[in-house]
Parts: C-alpha cells; sequence; structure tokens
C-alpha cells in the first residue's frame, strides 16, 4: 500500500510539472471566428469575460504573463456551455463534435467513475450519446455474447463482484438485472455459492 | 465464408461493412476447456437522408456450456428529417428503467423550438447475459419541454402481454443546469418519479468547478430507489440489495496536464438499508490518462478500493501501450487485487495479458490476446483470442 501512495504522489507531481509546460492550443480554438458568433453572444447579452477569465477566479498570485495568457485563452470546456446537447443549447449551438474537433476528446462528463454512471447518463440524455456513438457500439458491450474477451470489467473482477455490488448496489443497477445474478448463483449447475 | 459475407454487405458507397471473427479459447466455470468462436458483422449505410445500421452475430464452438446460437441484434432503418426523426426495425431504447431492445418503431417530432413529442411502440425485451429474456408489448408517449435552463419530461408508458395484466407507467423527469459563465461551477440537479405500476425515485445533484484552468473539482449527491412489485420483463438489482433505495456521496477532482494527459481521483460514500440495519460503504478510484503523448509507451494506472457489508478489495491495474511502428501494437495489462470477503481471511486475484495487434492493410487487421491469472474459482486460469477484422469497403 506505501509503494502505491508513493506511485500515485509521484505520478501527481510529474503531472503537475508537466501542467507548467508550454502547451499548444487546442486545434478547435483555431476554428473559431468571432464574427461568427458575434450575433448570438449579443442575444444571449455575452460579455467578452463569459469566456476569457481566469479559471475560477481573478488569481492574483499568477506573475503578468500568466495571467494574460490565462486572460486571453478561454478555460477549458467555455465553448460546451453553449455547444451542448444539455438545456441550455436551445437547439441553436451546433453539438456535432466535427463542428469545432479534428480530434474529438471525450466530454467532461467521461471522467472519473463515468463508467457504473453511465447507463444512468444514457438514459436521460441518449440522444447526446448519438452525437459520438453509433446503436451499435451499446450493441458492443451490452448484447452480444462474446464470452472470449472482457470489455469492462478486468479478469480479476469475477472473484471480487460480490463485494463490489453490496459497496454500492446503484452502480451496478445502471447496467445489470437481478437475472444476471441469478444466472450463476442458482442454476442448475452451481457454479456459484 | 467471410468473404463471402463481407463482399456480399459491400452494395455501394456510401456503405460500410465490417466483419469480425473471433476465436478463443478458455475454461468453463467447471474448468473444462471450451473453444468458443464467434462471427459478427455490422453495417452501415446512408443512402440519401435515411441510414441504415444492423449487427448481426453467429456463434458456435467446441465445449461444454456452447451453442450454436445465430442472433440478429440490431437492423434498422432511420430518418432525420427537418422536425421528424424515425427508426423503424430492431433498436435498443433507453427510459429511466432500463436500456430494452425493440422490435418497432420510435418517432420523435419537434412541434416548437421548446417542445418536443416522442415515443415509441412495439415488442420490448431486456438481453440476459445470454440470450433475450421473454418480452413484452410496450408503448410510450412522452413530451419534452426544453427552456433556458430547465427541462420538463414527462411520460407514459404501457406494457403488457396475452399471458399478464397490463401495467401502466408514469413518470416525470426534471433537469436544471447553473452555468452562466465558463468559470462559475456547472451545477446539475435531476429528479425523477415514476408511478404507480414501478417505483422509482432518483434525484441527482452534481456540480463541477474549475478552480484553476487545469483543475476540476467534482461533487455529487444521489438518491436511487427501484422497486418493481410485478415486473414483466425484470426485477432490479437495486431491489435486492438495497429495497429501500441508496443515497450517495461523491467528491472527486481531475488534474489536467499537458496534451490532455488527467489524473483523477473520486471518493463516494453509499448508505442503504440493508434487511434491518443500515450499512455504510466506501469508494475510492484514482486514475491516470496519459493523453497525446509523443512517447512509444502508455502506461495507464489505475486503483480501485472498495469497503462494504460484504467485504473489502484494493484493485491494482495497470495498462500499457506500445506503439510497434504503423502495423503493429502491443498491449500489456496486470493486475493484482487483494480482497477480503466478509470475515474470511485476505485473498487475491491475480490476472496478467498481453495483446498484439497487426495491421495486414487499411482494412485488415489481426489481432491475439493471451491472458493467465488467478481468481477465487482457479488457481490458474489462461485465456487466448484471435481475432480477425475485415472492413469493406
Amino acid at each position: 500500500m506505501r509503494r502505491l501512495v508513493v506511485v500515485l504522489v509521484a505520478l501527481g507531481a510529474l503531472l503537475h510539472a508537466a501542467s507548467g509546460q508550454a502547451e499548444e492550443p487546442p486545434e478547435q480554438l483555431g476554428v473559431f471566428r468571432h464574427e461568427v458568433h458575434a450575433k448570438v453572444h449579443a442575444r444571449d447579452s455575452l460579455e467578452c469575460v463569459a469566456c476569457h477569465q481566469v479559471g475560477g477566479g481573478l488569481d492574483l498570485d499568477l506573475p503578468d504573463e500568466a495571467l494574460d495568457e490565462a486572460f486571453l485563452e478561454p478555460p477549458p470546456g467555455a465553448c460546451h456551455h453553449c455547444h451542448d446537447r444539455d438545456v441550455r443549447s436551445g437547439g441553436f449551438a451546433p453539438t456535432a463534435c466535427e463542428t469545432c474537433h479534428t480530434e474529438v476528446q471525450a466530454p467532461d462528463t467521461h471522467g472519473a467513475g463515468w463508467m457504473p454512471q453511465h447507463g444512468i447518463d444514457a438514459r436521460y440524455e441518449g440522444g447526446a450519446c448519438l452525437d459520438c456513438h453509433k446503436q451499435p457500439f451499446c450493441v458492443e458491450c451490452h448484447e452480444r455474447k462474446d464470452r472470449v474477451r472482457t470489455t469492462t470489467h478486468d479478469p480479476t473482477w469475477l472473484s471480487i463482484h460480490g463485494i463490489a455490488v453490496r459497496a454500492a448496489p446503484a452502480t451496478c443497477d445502471g447496467c445489470h438485472l437481478q437475472q444476471d445474478c441469478v444466472r450463476c448463483h442458482q442454476s442448475a449447475a452451481g457454479r456459484a455459492p | 465464408m467471410l468473404l463471402a459475407l463481407t463482399t456480399t454487405l459491400a452494395l455501394a458507397s456510401p456503405w460500410t461493412a465490417e466483419s469480425e471473427t473471433v476465436i478463443g479459447l478458455r475454461g468453463d466455470y467447471s474448468g473444462e476447456p471450451m473453444i468458443p468462436a464467434y462471427q459478427f458483422v455490422r453495417l452501415y449505410g446512408e443512402p440519401g437522408e435515411y441510414a441504415v445500421s444492423g449487427y448481426a452475430g453467429l456463434e458456435w464452438g467446441a465445449g461444454p456450456s456452447v451453442a450454436t446460437d445465430p442472433d440478429l441484434y440490431l437492423l434498422n432503418v432511420s430518418a432525420n428529417l427537418d422536425k421528424l426523426q424515425w427508426t423503424l426495425g430492431r433498436l435498443q431504447v433507453a427510459n429511466l428503467w432500463g436500456l430494452s431492445t425493440l422490435d418497432g418503431g420510435q418517432l420523435s417530432y419537434r412541434l416548437r423550438d421548446d417542445l418536443t413529442v416522442s415515443g415509441w411502440a412495439g415488442w420490448m425485451r431486456n438481453q440476459d447475459l445470454d440470450d433475450f429474456l421473454q418480452g413484452v408489448g410496450s408503448g410510450r408517449v412522452q413530451a419534452t419541454w426544453s427552456v433556458g435552463d430547465l427541462m420538463l419530461r414527462a411520460g407514459v408508458q404501457a406494457e403488457g402481454n396475452p399471458d399478464t395484466a397490463g401495467v401502466l407507467r408514469q413518470d416525470l423527469e426534471a433537469r436544471w443546469r447553473l452555468a452562466d459563465h465558463a468559470n462559475l461551477p456547472t451545477v446539475r440537479a435531476v429528479v425523477a418519479i415514476a408511478e404507480p405500476d414501478l417505483t422509482l425515485e432518483q434525484a441527482r445533484l452534481e456540480g463541477s468547478l474549475h478552480v484553476r484552468p487545469n483543475v476540476v473539482i467534482e461533487a455529487f449527491a444521489q438518491h436511487r430507489k427501484a422497486a418493481v412489485p410485478d415486473a414483466l420483463l425484470a426485477d432490479r438489482i437495486l431491489e435486492t440489495f438495497a429495497p429501500e433505495g441508496t443515497q450517495d456521496l461523491g467528491l472527486g477532482a481531475r488534474l489536467i496536464g499537458a496534451r490532455w494527459a488527467v489524473l483523477s481521483g473520486r471518493y463516494r460514500l453509499s448508505t442503504f438499508q440493508e434487511t434491518d440495519q443500515r450499512r455504510w460503504a466506501h469508494a475510492v478510484d484514482v486514475e491516470y490518462k496519459p493523453g497525446r503523448t509523443s512517447s512509444n509507451i502508455d502506461i495507464l494506472p489505475l486503483y480501485r478500493f472498495r469497503h462494504g457489508p460484504g467485504g473489502q478489495y484494493h484493485a491494482l491495474l495497470a495498462a500499457a501501450a506500445v506503439d510497434l511502428g504503423e502495423s503493429a501494437g502491443l498491449s500489456l495489462r496486470a493486475g493484482v487485487v487483494p480482497y477480503q470477503k466478509l470475515d474470511d481471511p485476505w485473498d487475491i486475484a491475480l490476472d496478467a495479458g498481453a495483446t498484439v495487434r497487426y495491421v495486414v492493410g487499411s482494412r485488415v487487421h489481426l489481432s491475439g490476446a493471451v491472458d493467465v491469472g488467478h481468481s477465487a474459482l482457479f488457481d490458474f486460469e489462461l485465456r487466448a483470442s484471435a481475432v480477425l477484422d475485415v472492413v469493406v469497403p
């Protein structure tokens, strides 16, 4: 356990150091045109500082150069406040990823703990999923019978799934039905206790 | 056979067909060796304003518990018109209580910019691990009103089959989001209630905040309860383990580095009533993704901890992607998982594996994988597989 902590701390330190390096601006910033957005921004009374802000507030401890840079470059995700299938887009802002992205990254929602949560979100925002995924993408995990390769749970999962379900039953409920338990635990073959 | 399948599906542009052939070797739960094999075919086409999406699979093999069993998972035609979207065939529908396969049709019509009416009708089934469960006839109509930061959705769903009495479910869902400016916290609230034949309560409040341009903190609170006293399709897992529902609190952070590298961590506290006792459980997830790097080797470590009434475990997992040039790649993975079930002594699950991928041409990919492990069922387990992917055209 101590070794794990050391590894994670080292990783964090490395990442923090890396984050201080000069980064290339995201490719989608090159796509943005103020003249194209001027009309809709005026309609929604969006001022310059709606996008051009220092993330989390004005950090006066930043050196001037960093402050200028942070001010000029909108924080990550700024565009998605309008270009989002969520309620704010109102159907006006295009939501297809390729509108801006030449290389699509996973959205903010696909962060830590996303996998057990995705089934619940898909029920609320199934349309948003279809922006990037076609229906066969769901089938790949949910319906195909391939018992050769594991896509969601790694091979060690079989040993610990009973602990996991009793630690967070709502998580398993996102994808599985009671039938999935019964199949092994009460089958005639008696495969599992 | 593979060529025949893919060639016949290569109708004409803009059609695309994909074939995937999988052959495996592994032990059944009883320890007997089995050699399952699968053939999957996917078809996509967008002739004009219509889109066709198909997905079929065939399974056969040697050894116990492997049956020859073809399946049509998905085959539908859809159209995305100005205000109207429709899909006909076998499709997947999602609603508040699950994801199901529907043989029928789905329709969505935008009455106004802020009001959409949609629904489906057909034969709905859920997927068991190995086969479709017996289904029910199902129809649903819902209206979605979306204005500003608020979305309201109300729906009515009917289910029934010739052998059982029908059920009628009404549900109401509300979502709200606050995020006026880019660096204000994003707060989303979701409330969903369904009655009377199914008791479903879902409330979720979540928020995220860029405390610095590269640091995001996240938090959520959630209540979920699901009980289906007269389930026509299948019972819920939540109903078994937490019949009174669960309450969860979560706190997480993401540190975004150069070129989309992300270090993320999350803690989750869950509490629920289990028989006559209130239970508390803890979960920790820490994950690192290297993002876009110029390195030939990317390493993705992952740590999971769970502690609840069923026991506890620490899962230390790692995957590495090794770039072997333009036409080859190697993936390595390893897992060390000490675990303790209830009051049993600690045990350990182990896994180590490798996958080699080779690009034969722009449309033909080959891969082979081997995993060895130790688990609660097997002192030593070997799994191997080979996959051939072909894309036409």
